[in-house]
């Protein structure tokens, strides 16, 4: 019972609808991602980020009061980690 | 201090790099230390040359020839995740307190709330302008605006995408980042104040913030002219004539996008 070419023929149409449902789904999916990644490229964090368009907080210390030593010195020894050697 | 630290200090190298050597043991395996672009480059006596990550765990003995002596510490090494050039390099430094031996971080927190820094060449005079410096270097942090410049991309041995040396970029925006309009190492700004700058040689595109207008020019003396000033209640424009006569007339509505400059700054009116 249900085996016939009949059964077999309506299981095979099922078969095709899901997979059109499927492509369908896809398709739908697809299409709604193409707009938003253009978006990301044309409007994105990346191009207009704190990075790369230096929305910075700015700093009114030019080296650090701790650094003020450290302006135009030398270094006049070293001391190597033991694996360095 | 501790006994790896006293052993290390032990054996503190003089080196060709700082002229007379100073007064710490002589060490033959180092030959000379240099900064190239933001690293410190250590040429061992044999010729070798250290790589990055064998410097953590390095003790510079670094002073400024008057017999004063900082010891800092490389305590970590990672290439700058900003640069896509993927050559400069960040540090994390200590230095010792010499009166207790105890290591403490040289850096504040920058605003992505790391501590690190790395060495430039040269050196800045109390006015802010970078010179050259044969064997000098300075020590900035990622927070200081020295810093944030070569981040930004202006590094100052470098070029802009259109062949333009990075150098006067990168002291125009020393000054820019501090609102030294003057160009007299006078900054007339806040900590934290958010800026919007860029350029017209491909380094920082012009992609205006919501909110923000245009404050100032800027090259490499200070503010070519001046919109507006960042923090008004720091110094106002009137003030700003009084105080840098050759900023007369460059001044007020005039000055906008168009001025002949190197950097340009955006900002909230305040």
């Amino acid at each position: 019972l249900g085996d016939g070419p009949a059964s077999r023929g309506r299981r095979d149409a099922r078969q095709e609808l899901t997979m059109l449902k499927i492509l369908a789904l896809a398709a739908l999916v697809l299409g709604a991602a193409a707009p938003a990644n253009a978006s990301l490229v044309t409007n994105s964090l990346t191009g207009n980020s704190l990075t790369t368009n230096a929305l910075n907080s700015n700093a009114l210390t030019a080296t650090g009061a701790a650094l003020d030593d450290l302006d135009g010195v030398r270094v006049e020894a070293v001391a190597l980690p033991d694996a360095a050697r | 201090v501790s006994p790896r630290a006293a052993g290390l200090l032990a054996a503190l190298a003089a080196l060709t790099l700082a002229g007379p050597p100073a007064a710490a043991a002589p060490d033959a395996a180092v030959r000379s230390v240099a900064v190239a672009g933001t690293s410190f480059r250590i040429t061992l006596a044999d010729g070798r040359v250290l790589a990055q990550a064998e410097l953590p765990g390095t003790v510079l003995v670094i002073g400024d020839g008057s017999g004063r002596q900082r010891r800092v510490r490389i305590d970590t090494v990672e290439r700058d995740p900003r640069d896509p050039a993927g050559e400069a390099v960040l540090y994390g430094l200590s230095r010792e307190d010499p009166a207790t031996g105890a290591w403490t971080s040289l850096c504040e927190p920058d605003p992505d709330g790391r501590r690190l820094g790395f060495p430039l060449p040269g050196a800045f005079t109390p006015d802010g302008r970078q010179v050259e410096a044969p064997g000098r270097f300075l020590v900035t942090c990622t927070g200081g605006a020295e810093g944030k410049c070569v981040r930004f991309g202006y590094k100052p041995w470098g070029t802009a995408p259109d062949g333009s040396p990075l150098a006067p970029y990168y002291q125009a925006c020393v000054r820019l980042v501090r609102a030294d309009y003057c160009g007299d190492g006078v900054g007339h700004t806040e900590n934290g104040t958010p800026i919007d700058l860029f350029d017209r040689v491909g380094v920082q595109a012009d992609e205006p913030a919501a909110g923000m207008t245009f404050e100032a020019a800027f090259g490499p003396e200070g503010a070519v002219c001046v919109r507006h000033a960042r923090w008004r209640p720091l110094v106002d424009l009137d003030a700003l004539a009084a105080r840098c006569p050759r900023l007369a007339g460059r001044l007020g509505e005039g000055c906008d996008e168009g001025a002949a400059a190197l950097l340009y700054v955006r900002s909230y009116p305040r």
